[in-house]
């Protein structure tokens, strides 16, 4: 490798000096001139100082590595786990004996479920798939489309990259698992409205033991429900008992306020009857017992003396009784003769 | 001269390197190896990770991966014990726990996914048709449907009930496993845990 040559490298052939520092091009072209005598002609001897400085450059290109800030880099020796290195510039052993792999620790990763936000870098963050992981059997045999997201973080990197093959695609396993059972213990309609919040809780629960069990390395921090629907076949009739449950509420709702309207009024009209025909009812009650006191004071005085109070009711029956007629004419027995005078202008003008 | 000597020191050295480079290998966190001598396995296998020595061309090294490995079953439609038809998806997670056993009879991965293929997938079957549909769907026994607190009117209060179940998903996922686990071992594989139904 010639351009590793030219290059002024700490490990390079002119770090020794023999070169004017200012002129670029005279060094360069004193490299070209050198290295066209190590060449052809400089036999064995430049052969193997030719291979033991490309050996050099390598072996400088491979001893430093850079972490990234959201990483931290777990460095193998010849296999074997050494060290756990934070984010910065670091230097290891060159030509491959040791490896230094790269862990985003601190960053947010999620999966998705049943849905793909398109352009995703991670190769886990979405199914091949998303129709089939959606689709669930509720716990009374009712089925649901459920659409959820899992956010976790590498939360150990020395078990994450050694004691599971396939630490994310494990996850997205157990999390659809667990899913699966946690909506297979429910009913439809927890599912689709008052459950939500549970099921995300006791999935969080089981997911974060089981990826505990596994030893994956991963700690899961969320998990969120999307869209829960029906499944397609039956959206339009699920959206149907819906209109007519809320059409029931109307029509329940509209016989509700005409009971209103018309049961307050008739309550009235009642109260009112019931109230005339008390007031009557006190009324020929009190009116007859005003009758019986005066008859049983009369009685009491015509039990006295029988023949003045037979007189005085008479008379007084009389005077009732005279005003009605308008005029009486009594005539002597013994009169004789007399032309009786009625005065029939006066009686037909009042007896029409 | 000069040019002869320098000529065999280069191939002494290149000699050298190639036996140096023969005789060590390195055996990573995820691998365990099982040395073979002409095709005879000899010794332990080596389960730690490092630098190794052996005795070259004559002892080769088989890697064994040591980590949790993934069995993913494709999904397929099974019948129940109720004659309802449900479709299946399991996964599995095995570990090679005996690396000459496993050498032996299995020798590489592909022949042990394939046994695992043709035991869970006749196991799975078995437990399914052995059960009916509810079992396989729910997994605790005795939970009562969640209701709504602000709601009391009688009509709205029907969220559904759930059927009541004997044994529950959990349970037969573990019967699963169980007899997995006794065929397998004639493989001297272990299945980690298996299950995802659907």
């Amino acid at each position: 490798m010639p351009s590793q040559w030219n290059n002024p490298g700490p490990g390079g052939p002119w770090g020794s000096g023999a070169r004017p520092d200012s002129e670029i091009d005279k060094v360069f072209r004193q490299g070209q001139d050198k290295f066209k005598q190590f060449l052809p002609s400089g036999g064995p001897r430049g052969m193997i100082v030719l291979a033991m400085l490309a050996f050099a450059g390598v072996g400088v290109w491979t001893a430093y590595f850079t972490v990234p800030s959201d990483s931290v880099a777990v460095v193998q020796r010849f296999g074997k786990y050494l060290r756990e290195v934070p984010p910065g510039l670091h230097f290891k052993l060159p030509l491959g004996i040791d490896v230094a792999t790269i862990v985003p620790v601190k960053r947010q990763l999620k999966q998705e479920f049943g849905f793909a936000t398109p352009g995703a870098g991670d190769a886990y963050q979405t199914s091949r798939d998303p129709r089939r992981e959606t689709q669930m059997v509720t716990g009374d045999l009712n089925a649901a489309l459920v659409e959820w997201v899992v956010q976790y973080r590498i939360s150990d990197p020395v078990k994450f990259l050694f004691d599971v093959r396939e630490p994310r695609g494990t996850l997205r396993d157990v999390s659809e698992s667990v899913m699966r059972e946690v909506v297979g213990d429910r009913t439809v309609d927890e599912v689709i409205t008052i459950g939500r919040q549970e099921i995300e809780n006791e999935a969080l629960v089981k997911m974060q033991a089981l990826s505990t069990k596994y030893a994956m390395g991963i700690s899961i921090d969320q998990v969120q429900l999307k869209n829960i629907n029906p499944p397609e076949a039956v959206q339009a009739s699920f959206n149907e008992v819906n209109q007519a449950q809320q059409e029931k509420e109307k029509l329940i709702n509209e016989a509700r306020r005409d009971y209103n309207k018309v049961i307050p009024l008739a309550e009235g009209e009642k109260d009112q009857r019931i109230r005339e025909a008390d007031g009557y009812r006190l009324k020929r009650i009190n009116e007859a017992e005003g009758d019986v006191a005066r008859f049983s004071a009369l009685l009491a005085q015509y039990s006295k003396a029988p023949e003045v109070t037979l007189r005085r009711i008479y008379i007084e029956t009389l005077q009732d009784v005279m005003p009605s007629l308008r005029s009486k004419i009594i005539v002597d027995e013994r009169t004789r003769g007399i032309l009786p005078f009625l005065n029939l202008d006066s009686q037909k003008a009042d007896r029409p | 001269m000069n040019r002869i000597r320098l000529a065999g020191i280069l191939a002494v050295l290149a000699i050298a390197t190639y036996l140096l480079m023969s005789s060590i290998y390195t055996v990573s966190e995820v691998q365990q190896a099982i040395i073979t001598q002409f095709g005879r396995p000899v010794g332990d296998p080596v389960t730690s990770a490092g630098l190794k020595f052996k005795v070259p061309f004559i002892q080769d090294v088989n890697l064994i991966d040591k980590r949790v490995l993934e069995w993913d079953g494709n999904p397929s439609d099974m019948p129940t014990k109720d004659k309802l038809y449900v479709s299946v998806d399991l996964f599995a997670r095995w570990r090679i726990v005996e690396p000459l056993q496993y050498f032996l009879r299995l020798h590489d991965e592909r022949s042990a996914q394939s046994r695992l293929d043709d035991v869970l997938g006749s196991e799975t079957r078995n437990a399914v048709a052995k059960h009916e549909l509810i079992e396989i769907i729910r997994t605790t026994r005795d939970r009562v449907p969640l209701r709504d607190a602000l709601v009391t009117d009688a009509a709205r209060l029907d969220v559904g009930s759930l059927v009541p179940i004997q044994k529950g998903r959990k349970q037969v996922e573990q019967e699963i496993f169980a007899e997995a686990a006794q065929k397998v071992r004639v493989f001297a594989r272990y299945p980690v845990q298996a299950d995802q139904l659907q």
